[in-house]
């Protein structure tokens, strides 16, 4: 099982949801976040005054899904999350060790 | 097997018994749908069992009684019982010595009860415990107002009731004022101070029947503190609202039975599924003397409907409730009580105002002056004051008489800005809207009076969510940049939408908008922008609203979902959305109005909707659509 972390422009949310239900993932935990990568923030002008605005909206996806989709989890992701310009995020895969379904203790890939 | 003998019922034969008249009384329910002879009906069969069992287990009590007698408490003492209430116990000592020696038995009795699957609460207490003020835990003390006598020694109860407790009431009864006061308040501001939910709890949201509890609990310390009678509190109340209450609660009782009934469990809250229930089955209506049918009965067509019957009454004991509190909250004396005396400087030559309530000069004034309706909420909008019960019928009678058509148009429409751009715009629409006057104005507001359209995230009903939107829209004007914490740091989001509110030319526009914006959903129109345009534009020509600003109006109606839209779905921070964007709105004057509208709009949809985040958003589109 593998867990896949993705964040996302907060304007792809719909186009990567729905690809990945088209590649048969079923749920998913949907986050408002904030933050940065590389590219800092910059400087902001209101009505005469400068800020500084560091942290930027995103939005976090987070799912674990079988070894087997896992690949086409990610490239689902990319596809519909890629505009090619600075902050259209990452997307972070990690080993997951075991999954229960908390109603009838289903264990592995049935508890997902 | 001689002591298994339980004198008049068997252990078998109670359950027996218990079992075959509960099943009578859901039987009769079933039939008849009257909910206050399932409560009698229920009361006396737990009445028979607890007085058999109390004839077993205090046997050597019956001929020598003394010191010791057992109460009914809350629902029972009231002789209220739902299918699945709980019953309320006291056993009553003269002292702690008598308690030590009943321990047994008193465990037995109880053990008894829960066995039938009643679900038991009780308590031990001597006499002089009752006569005391428990700041800790005055909701025993208030359990008192509603105490019956079961079975023993009556002479003790007798001193609890014509002597100790009385005592208590006339010494504390502003403690028992205040604290049910604070109580009640908390819990209308748990259910967001509306009755208007979607799905709402009918024993513990505004009006439901723990507000009808707390008018008889008010009216009953009162008479109890002043004239230590303890007379039918409902017959305290003014004569006017027990005519409105009285069929509320029985409609109320009736809802109650049928969701213990089909919920098979002490659930309170109508959930979609038990109001189609309740519909189909016309659960409320069954009696044939509904007032709202003209004494003939007719099952409410749609679940909808059934519900507008259900906010209807459960509005009237909410305003009684409000009222009573009002009335018995002391608030004569102190900071509250000078600021309130200050209040009645608002007193002009149309309107005198006393604490906290607008009266009129000359109560038949409004029939010839049909202004005077408007300019009552003009300064109840104005100062947030509440409506006199005198005011409320001479505005329902000259409302009844027409006096709403005398009104030339222009008058209207000058009147009305005023009144949506006061700060308690929103408190003023509510009282128009529930006496009569919003849609005698207006009667395209009827499709959407009480209506509740299910869905996943909206809370409110759709007239709800309008005011709530108009609400929220001056609460963001209530912010001020200067008073932040610390003013170097960058603004909150809101406090800068605070701000755009502020600049605003015509802010009167978008709250006309606001109030109309989802009307079309009560309209048959496939899509409910296009019903609420239609219904806005024939309220413009009405009222003669000057052709640019019916464009402005227009617009926001018509583009009312464009921003969230564009938030949810576009890439803000592309040049090309903005550009697209700022194509659509032209001005900045609109694009502040848009902004603020939809922010209105989300924050009303329930109260976590509006996230930070989504603020956030909101305003980065803005900004970057006015740099444009």
């Amino acid at each position: 099982m593998k867990k896949i972390e993705a964040i996302i422009q907060p304007s792809r949310f719909d186009a990567v949801k729905d690809a990945l239900h088209e590649i048969g993932v079923e749920g998913m935990t949907v986050l408002e976040v904030r933050g940065h990568g590389r590219q800092k923030g910059h400087t902001e002008f209101y009505r005469g005054n400068e800020y500084k605005v560091d942290l930027l909206p995103k939005i976090k996806i987070e799912m674990v899904v079988p070894d087997a989709l896992a690949e086409q989890a990610v490239q689902a992701i990319l596809r519909a999350a890629k505009t090619g310009k600075i902050g259209d995020g990452k997307v972070f895969l990690t080993h997951v060790d075991d999954a229960i379904r908390i109603r009838n203790d289903e264990r592995g890939d049935a508890a997902l | 097997m001689e002591n298994r003998n339980r004198g008049l019922i068997s252990a078998f034969s109670l359950s027996d018994f218990y079992a075959s008249e509960s099943l009578r009384i859901q039987q009769s329910f079933d039939g008849t749908g009257d909910g206050l002879a399932v409560l009698r009906g229920r009361s006396e069969v737990v009445d028979t069992a607890v007085a058999s069992l109390y004839r077993h287990y205090f046997s050597s009590q019956l001929d020598q009684p003394g010191k010791f007698c057992m109460l009914a408490l809350g629902g029972y003492g009231r002789r209220e019982l739902f299918p699945h209430s709980d019953i309320d116990l006291l056993f009553l000592t003269e002292s702690s010595a008598e308690q030590a020696s009943q321990r047994m038995a008193i465990a037995a009795l109880l053990r008894e009860l829960w066995d039938l699957r009643l679900r038991v609460g009780h308590s031990v207490h001597t006499l002089a415990e009752c006569g005391r003020l428990y700041r800790q835990n005055l909701e025993f003390n208030v359990a008192l107002l509603d105490c019956r006598y079961l079975a023993g020694d009556p002479e003790l109860f007798n001193r609890l009731h014509d002597d100790v407790y009385p005592h208590l009431v006339s010494r504390d009864h502003q403690d028992l004022f205040r604290n049910l006061a604070e109580i009640t308040r908390a819990r209308h501001r748990k259910y967001d101070d509306t009755i208007f939910h979607l799905e709402p709890n009918l024993k513990e949201g505004p009006g439901g029947l723990r507000d009808y509890h707390v008018c008889r609990w008010l009216a009953r310390i009162s008479a109890i503190a002043k004239h230590k009678v303890w007379s039918p509190p409902e017959e305290l109340w003014p004569a006017a609202w027990r005519a409105e209450v009285g069929p509320a609660w029985e409609f109320l009782c009736a809802t109650r039975c049928f969701l213990h009934y089909f919920r098979e469990r002490d659930d309170n809250q109508l959930s979609y599924e038990c109001q189609d229930e309740a519909c189909a089955r016309g659960i409320g209506f069954q009696r044939g003397a509904d007032p709202d049918c003209g004494g003939t009965w007719l099952p409410p067509p749609s679940p909808e409907d059934w519900m507008r019957a259900y906010f209807r009454r459960v509005r009237s004991i909410c305003q009684l409730t409000l009222r009573l509190l009002d009335d018995y909250t002391p608030a004569g004396t102190g900071l509250y009580g000078l600021f309130q005396n200050w209040r009645s400087r608002l007193s002009n030559a149309d309107f005198s105002v006393l604490r906290e309530k607008v009266y009129f000069r000359q109560p038949a004034v409004p029939a010839q002056d049909p202004a005077l309706v408007l300019r009552l909420f003009e300064i109840v909008a104005r100062h947030g004051l509440e409506v006199s019960r005198e005011a409320e019928r001479a505005v329902a009678e000259a409302v009844a008489h027409g006096v709403t058509n005398l009104l030339e148009s222009g008058v209207v429409w000058n009147h009305f800005r005023q009144i949506l751009c006061f700060p308690a715009a929103a408190k003023a629409l509510r009282e128009m809207n529930r006496l009569g006057v919003l849609r005698a104005l207006f009667p395209e507001f009827q499709a959407i009076d009480s209506l509740v359209i299910r869905d996943f995230f909206h809370r409110y009903t759709v007239d709800e969510h309008s005011f709530m939107t108009i609400q929220n829209l001056h609460a963001l004007s209530r912010r001020k940049l200067r008073d932040r914490p610390n003013p170097d740091a960058a603004p909150e989001w809101e406090d800068r939408l605070a701000e755009i509110l502020e600049e605003l030319e015509q802010p009167e526009l978008l709250y006309l908008a606001l109030l109309f914006h989802d009307v079309g959903k009560g309209m048959e129109t496939p899509d409910h922008v296009e019903g609420s345009r239609q219904a806005v534009e024939a309220i413009m020509t009405r009222i003669e609203l000057a052709p640019p600003d019916r464009t402005t109006v227009r617009f926001l109606i018509v583009n009312h979902l464009e921003m969230s839209t564009t938030l949810q779905r576009r890439d803000i921070f592309e040049t090309e959305t903005v550009r697209a964007f700022a194509e659509k709105v032209e001005t900045t004057e609109r694009l502040k109005m848009l902004s603020l509208l939809t922010y209105a709009d989300i924050k009303s949809v329930n109260p976590e909707a509006l996230t930070p985040w989504k603020t956030e958003l909101l305003w980065r589109l803005y900004a970057s659509t006015a740099n444009h």
